[in-house]
């Protein structure tokens, strides 16, 4: 069988100057296709599980690491940072920290220049990235002069151009318009269905998780507490309570209306489930 | 509805326009025209670029709108000293580490306190009674940029209230707080408007909060307000709230679909919502 994309194997991880462990124990795999989504409370160590992932611990930032981190087999220590970003494209959570181009066209451009692209295909990949992310009327803006989600559409923009094998999002739509975070998560899922991109994306968005991704990875002070489907997820309640993480706004009337005596033999977990269930239930 | 009279309005804009300057001339704000009570909690949401931080920056008085007339108090705001407008209206910014360049936490507080002129016995007194009501008090010797997301976040706020503004601006408070944090600073919000009386305005993504603590919505698209009104009103009115890419919390888009009434915008009334049509 084909290496996995992702495999973390009893992964620990401790920043220099901290008193303990950062990451305690970490194991999964990604296989390409797949979206994974990582939930936790703020400190619980996402950033620095995905920091890990594109190998800028330990190659940029410091930390003493246990354990086994593969990207396709290979350990990301044995690798260098360029190798591994010709892969593995990482969108920081603040954006403002990403972007360093004047102009937006050119800090969509530049990391396709710099892979030595033809221009044609650089022209072809920049024109379905602006549409994707609805900012053709900002390529010739300053990138600094940018509204905070603007700036946060070009910072995943300039990632996706590129297309690398596994993308690595951190919070990437928390400065986005509702429809607009909705459209993009929903979006990268077809990334990994129709183009088998591997997917992990940080984010709080839980409703949008759960609709999109396959799986759902629950940190908890650098455990994996928790890691299931979208259903399974939504209803360790305890598990969730416990890490400080809310389920959708669906499970969470699910187990008040059962609390309430009302009978959902599946308790629904989306809007859509939500919806079908209570037509059936309610006079009208 | 009659309209209360003008010293009873925090905010009165008229045809407010803004063009940020040559070389870019981006027209940010087309014609805003809104009026927002004393003691009101609002949120101005909408379309990313649909200039709700333009009109943030308008209403503190950091920009001069290009057109129209803005009033905050009674007062342009823009024609006032900093200082005289620090008391007046206080605005966080959308990203805290544009506004935090101290050295240490307590004194990135205590600055707009000694440029207000406070003596040293208030400064003392008013930073430590801040920094602890947003718990910051352990980390006052911290360089800010040692703090995490969420800290320097309550930090920003904890600068601009301390000089106890009567309207208070936060751009995205929200960002990058997990569910708890967010809680925490919208909860902060509320008793400052609840016990003191101040003015707040919001501006947000997240409307599951603007549905539990917002009194009123501002719908902003394409640098002009779309609509406002009360929570349940405006998230009662989807399709409009889509031309400016917003969309009601899901119970809200439930009740719309199940046809309850009044519709319910939080997680408890769907529940006591449904639970009535069951027994009905
Ligand atoms: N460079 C560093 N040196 C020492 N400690 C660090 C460093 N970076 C992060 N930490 C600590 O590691 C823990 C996890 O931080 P991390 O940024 O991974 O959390 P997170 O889950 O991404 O949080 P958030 O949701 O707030 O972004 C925190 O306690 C943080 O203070
Ligand atoms: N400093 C600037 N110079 C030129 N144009 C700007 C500047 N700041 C914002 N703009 C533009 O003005 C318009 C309104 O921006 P504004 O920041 O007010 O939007 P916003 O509603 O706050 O968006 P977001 O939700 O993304 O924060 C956008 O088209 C934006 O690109
Ligand atoms: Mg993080
Ligand atoms: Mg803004």
């Amino acid at each position: 069988m084909a290496d996995p994309v992702i495999a973390l194997e009893r992964v620990t991880l401790r920043y220099p100057t901290a008193p303990s462990p950062t990451l305690r124990d970490i194991s999964f795999r990604v296989e390409p296709g797949e979206f994974v989504g990582i939930v936790g409370s703020t400190g619980s160590g996402k950033s620095t599980l995905l920091y890990l992932l594109a190998g800028v611990i330990p190659h940029y930032l410091g930390a003493e690491i246990g354990g086994d981190v593969r990207i396709y087999g290979r350990r990301t220590q044995e690798l260098s940072l360029a190798r591994i970003s010709e892969r593995v494209g990482l969108v920081l959570q603040d954006p403002e920290a990403q972007l360093f181009n004047l102009l937006v066209r050119d800090e969509l451009a530049w990391g396709l220049e710099n892979r030595g692209l033809p221009r044609a295909e650089i022209a072809s990949r920049l024109a379905s990235t602006l549409g994707f992310f609805r900012i053709e009327k900002l390529q010739d803006r300053i990138t600094y002069d940018l509204s905070g989600g603007e700036k946060q559409r070009v910072a995943l923009a300039a990632v996706h151009a590129i297309a690398p094998a596994v993308y690595l999002f951190d919070h990437p739509t928390s400065q986005l318009d509702p429809i607009g975070a909705a459209e993009v998560i929903g979006a990268v899922r077809r990334l990994a269905e129709q183009q088998q991109h591997a997917i992990i994306m940080v984010e709080d968005k839980v409703d949008e998780l759960v609709e999109h991704a396959d799986r759902l990875i629950l940190l908890n002070e650098g455990r994996i507490v928790l890691d299931a489907g979208p259903r399974e997820f939504c209803l360790r309640k305890d598990l969730l309570d416990a890490a400080g993480v809310r389920p959708t706004q669906m499970a969470e009337l699910s187990s008040r209306l059962v609390e309430a005596g009302v009978k959902l033999d599946v308790p629904p977990i989306t809007l859509e489930e939500m919806t079908v269930a209570l037509r059936a239930l309610l006079p009208s | 509805m009659t309209s209360p009279p003008p010293a009873e309005l925090a905010v009165v804009a008229e045809g407010v326009e803004f063009e940020y300057p040559a070389p870019r001339r981006v027209l940010a704000l087309k014609g805003v025209t809104l009026r927002i009570p004393k003691g009101q909690f609002a949120a101005i949401v909408g379309q990313n670029g649909s200039g709700k931080t333009s009109l943030a920056r308008c209403i503190s008085g950091y920009l001069r709108p290009t057109r129209g007339s803005l009033r905050v108090a009674g007062t342009e705001v823009w024609r006032l000293r900093p200082a005289q407008r620090a008391t007046r209206v206080g605005y966080v910014f959308q990203n805290p580490d544009h506004q935090l360049f101290r050295e240490r936490v307590w004194d990135d507080v205590a600055f707009g306190l000694q440029n207000l002129g406070a003596s040293p016995d208030q400064i003392q007194e008013s930073v430590e009674q801040v920094l602890r009501r947003l718990e910051l008090w352990d980390k006052r010797e911290v360089h800010p940029f040692q703090l995490s997301r969420g800290d320097r976040q309550r930090l920003a706020i904890a600068a601009i209230i301390v000089m106890r503004p009567q309207l208070l601006i936060v751009d995205e408070p929200t960002t990058g707080q997990d569910m708890a944090r967010s809680r925490e600073i919208m909860d902060l919000l509320a008793r400052l408007n609840r016990d003191e009386g101040m003015t707040i305005l919001t501006i947000t993504h997240v409307m599951e909060l603007v549905a539990e603590y917002a009194r009123w919505v501002i719908v902003m698209h394409d640098g002009r307000v779309l609509l406002d009104g009360p929570p349940r009103q405006v998230f009662s009115r989807a399709e409009e709230l889509r031309i400016s890419a917003i969309s009601p919390p899901p119970v809200a888009r439930l009740g719309l679909s199940l046809g309850l009434h009044p519709l319910p915008i939080t997680v408890p009334e769907a529940r006591d919502a449904i639970l009535r049509r069951l027994s009905a």
